[in-house]
């Protein structure tokens, strides 16, 4: 593995992502982060107090912004380096070079990592401009701006970044599953690193501790009531007091113990070539693979042609060619899903039925509209995916009809797995809890539709509905309670909102499906 | 320099058999591999090439087991498969770069190659352009040119002419026959027209079993003397495909002109034909199916 090798795969990946137009997106992404930063909707605060804005503070305030924020979006955003090759099948050509398992995942990781860097980049420079902009302390100290951005938000990046690796040389985390896997492990991090310094991976309590350690006044806060800092996103807090601190001595031992968070990173990295099958069709997919059967030849289709006949196809259409179209979707979206996949839907329709209601809005209508998201994800997306748009935009009403019958797959796949749930709560004669769960079996599939066709891509809902699901019905916040779990989400008539909402999400579907048949 | 395929098989998951008891030895010179649409080319290309292993047997480079080692016939190798793909971002330079640095070609030598290689496959004034703009004839070239990256001992390629133009066809036609004074070349193509003009060696393969290893004088001879041209009616034309082994039919005039391979003559007035490589390989893949006596064959 040579300096130039990793350069020249990590230069090829990243130049690839950043001449997309996704790439600009994130860039505004990251741009519109730095706004909030500058806005003063990004915090750092221990109760009432803040430090002053000088390079230490906003230094630590990006860094741990990038460490908590970044990892969980660009996950999402990288992870499609190996699926490049894999679809552009520049993968076989890979294959037969003398490029190792180690090289590729390390040189893969290090092109996510340039690529999560470059966010990181314009972070930073939000960061300078909000210390000037402050005013509070315009001396600009590079080290203490630059070392908590190197050392708290680097470390996590390069972990996100071979995580991203690892995810994809590993055939079932591949794809929805990994996402949700990957979600779910990283709140759990975040969990761990937020409430044990022994876990903390992000850099959170060596923050903490310095501020402890170097300000007086918050000694005294803490005193007897084991205070934290807090850190959270949204509208300014009321701050009394700021106070000056210079920000965490970057000792030896504390640069060991960050280093050792890349460390992991590498390791992960090396974990992936494990992993990794080296395009090999065989171990990619088990199945034969396309070349395999291979274009019409010439001599031996002369050889084996059928006798000329005259060809008689069956004329006709169906008797509801929306209903043929709704029910080829749905094959489509079922297709290829394994025996237990069906075991774990049948299983959550069962006990959606049987549970008692509490239980059915608290636990078994969450998980049983959290199992289909793989099913959802692939809405809008299939035909960008698998190359058959020239074929489906060339038959008759592809924009309206087809993206009809994408929703209406999607609406009977979220019926469907929790039908028994929502005839309990249509027997129970909780009328409001009802429509909840109409509006949510609507409102799934609409979102799904609507980011899959407008992104072509399956990440983005899969992201989007994630954070939904975890914020609305597992956390309780009414606002984002799309099917109804709690009983203020029902008062406040959050269902009409999400109703209304999927009219407008299916709208907008439609729209960039009939534009993108036009392209 | 040798290749030596032993008793190699592959079957996929599922139990779909690609490749059976396939034995085959190579030295420096063209080899064509002609066979069907599924006969197991593409397969025992990735075999060579690396990328996927054998069920049973065993590839030999040099007297080494590839399977074992695959790095010293990896650092010989250029590999064109058969459908590939490019980063369509990308410049050609750009993408030849990266991959020269994936095959070890040394900095020093990879921008002159490039340039070199840009201009043999005549796309040196396209290649500052992004490669999502090319076309298919373009791309192809494109993986020509990578192909020949590492200046390789050994190079695959699986259907390498499909989508270029005629002029382009035959300018690498004759960059393969240039090339392969010094070094092992495989052709993979079911255009026999490629494999006539180019190969010293032909390899037939036909439900993933080698059905012949001869060089195309051999196979032309054994089909010597059984090209007949018979002058049909063209209703006539679908029994005559029932009954014959035709390689070709061309309308004129005075009916349908039908070039068939038989043992004898086909038709009352039957006029002899110089048989080509097509014939050939018609003849000998329609042989080996039926046992080596085919009943059209032997009509």
């Amino acid at each position: 593995m040579t300096t130039r090798l990793l350069y020249h795969m990590a230069r090829a990946d990243f130049l690839e992502r950043a001449r997309r137009y996704s790439f600009l997106v994130t860039v505004a992404g990251a741009v519109f982060l730095g706004y909030m930063i500058n806005a003063g909707n990004v915090n750092l605060s221990f109760q009432d107090q803040r430090g002053i804005l000088n390079s230490a503070w906003v230094g630590t305030l990006i860094g741990l912004t990038a460490a908590m924020m970044l990892p969980l979006f660009g996950f999402y955003l990288v992870k499609n380096t190996l699926e490049r090759d894999r679809e552009t099948r520049v993968g076989e050509i890979l294959a037969a070079t003398p490029l190792g398992k180690a090289a590729y995942t390390c040189g893969k990781t290090l092109s996510n990592f340039l690529f999560l860097g470059v966010i990181l980049a314009i972070l930073t420079a939000a960061g300078l401009l909000l210390q000037m902009l402050s005013g509070e302390d315009r001396h600009v100290h590079l080290a203490a701006f630059l070392q908590p951005i190197l050392w708290i938000a680097l470390p996590p990046i390069a972990v996100v970044a071979a995580l991203a690796v690892l995810f994809e040389s590993i055939r079932w985390l591949r794809g929805s599953l990994g996402n949700v896997l990957f979600y779910f492990l990283w709140t759990g991090l975040l969990t761990a690193a937020l409430l044990s310094p022994a876990l903390d991976s992000l850099g959170w309590h060596l923050v903490q501790d310095s501020l402890l350690q170097k300000v007086p006044s918050l000694q005294t806060v803490a005193a007897g009531k084991v205070e934290q800092a807090s850190f959270s996103i949204g509208p300014h807090q009321e701050i009394h007091k700021t106070f000056h601190w210079d920000g965490i001595d970057w000792t030896a031992a504390i640069v060991a113990q960050r280093l050792a968070v890349a460390a992991a990173a590498v390791a992960v990295a090396l974990l992936a070539a494990f992993f990794f099958g080296r395009f090999d069709p065989a171990k990619e997919g088990g199945r034969l693979p396309r070349a395999a059967s291979e274009a019409e030849g010439e001599a031996g289709a002369e050889a084996r042609r059928p006798r000329k006949r005259r060809i008689a196809l069956p004329s006709g259409s169906p008797a509801n060619p929306f209903l043929a179209l709704v029910v080829a979707e749905l094959r489509l979206m079922l297709q290829g899903r394994n025996f237990w996949w069906y075991v774990v839907a049948a299983g959550l329709l069962v006990a959606g039925t049987v549970s008692p209601l509490i239980a059915i809005r608290v636990g078994i209508l969450p998980a049983a509209w959290l199992w289909p998201i793989g099913l959802w994800s692939g809405m809008g997306t299939r035909e960008k995916r698998f190359g058959t748009e020239e074929l489906v935009f060339s038959g008759p009403r592809p924009a309206a009809y087809g993206g009809a019958a994408i929703w209406t797959a999607g609406v009977l796949v979220a019926a469907g797995t929790t039908l028994g749930a929502g005839l309990r709560l249509l027997a129970s004669g909780d009328g409001r809890s009802f429509l909840a769960w109409v509006a949510g079996c609507l409102f799934i599939p609409g979102l799904a539709f609507a980011l899959g066709t407008v992104s072509g891509t399956s990440r983005l809902f899969e992201v989007i509905y994630l954070m939904l699901w975890y914020i609305g019905p597992m956390n309780h916040v009414p606002a984002f309670d799309y099917m109804g779990v709690t009983p203020q989400a029902l008062a406040q008539g959050m269902p009409w909102v999400y109703l209304g909402l999927t009219a407008g999400l299916v709208v907008a579907g439609l729209a960039a499906r009939g534009r993108w048949g036009r392209v | 320099m040798q290749l030596t395929i032993e008793r190699v098989g592959k079957v996929y998951k599922g139990g779909a058999v690609a490749l059976s008891d396939f034995t085959l030895e190579m030295g420096p010179g063209v080899l064509g591999l002609l066979g069907p649409n599924g006969a197991g080319k593409s397969t025992l290309m990735r075999i060579l090439a690396t990328i996927t292993h054998p069920t049973s047997g065993r590839v030999l480079w040099n007297g080494e087991d590839v399977a074992r080692s695959p790095a010293a016939l990896r650092a010989s190798l250029g590999y064109l498969p058969q459908d590939f793909g490019v980063y369509p971002n990308l410049t050609a330079v750009e993408f030849l770069e990266y991959l020269a640095a994936v095959k070890g070609v040394p900095a020093r030598l990879a921008r002159p190659r490039i340039a070199e290689l840009l201009a043999l496959v005549n796309l040196t004034e396209a290649a500052q352009r992004p490669l999502g703009g090319y076309s298919g004839g373009m791309r192809q070239r494109v993986g020509i040119a990578q192909a020949l990256l590492s200046d390789p001992r050994l190079l695959i390629v699986d259907e390498p002419t499909v989508g270029l133009d005629p002029e382009e066809r035959v300018r690498f036609r004759n960059l393969l026959s240039d090339l392969s004074g010094d070094r092992i070349v495989i052709l993979s193509t079911h255009i026999v027209s490629d494999v006539e003009a180019t190969a010293t060696g032909i390899a037939l393969i036909d439900g993933g079993r080698l059905v012949d290893h001869a060089s195309p004088e051999a196979l032309l001879a054994a089909v010597e003397g059984k090209v007949w041209e018979c002058v049909v009616p063209s209703a006539e034309l679908p029994a005559a495909k029932a009954r014959w082994l035709i390689s070709g039919t061309v309308r004129r005039g005075d009916g349908v002109h039908v070039r068939a391979v038989a043992e004898t003559p086909p038709c009352a007035g039957a006029r002899p034909l110089p048989p080509t490589l097509e014939d050939a390989y018609l003849y000998r893949l329609t042989s080996g199916r039926a046992g080596g006596s085919s009943r059209k064959a032997a009509a």
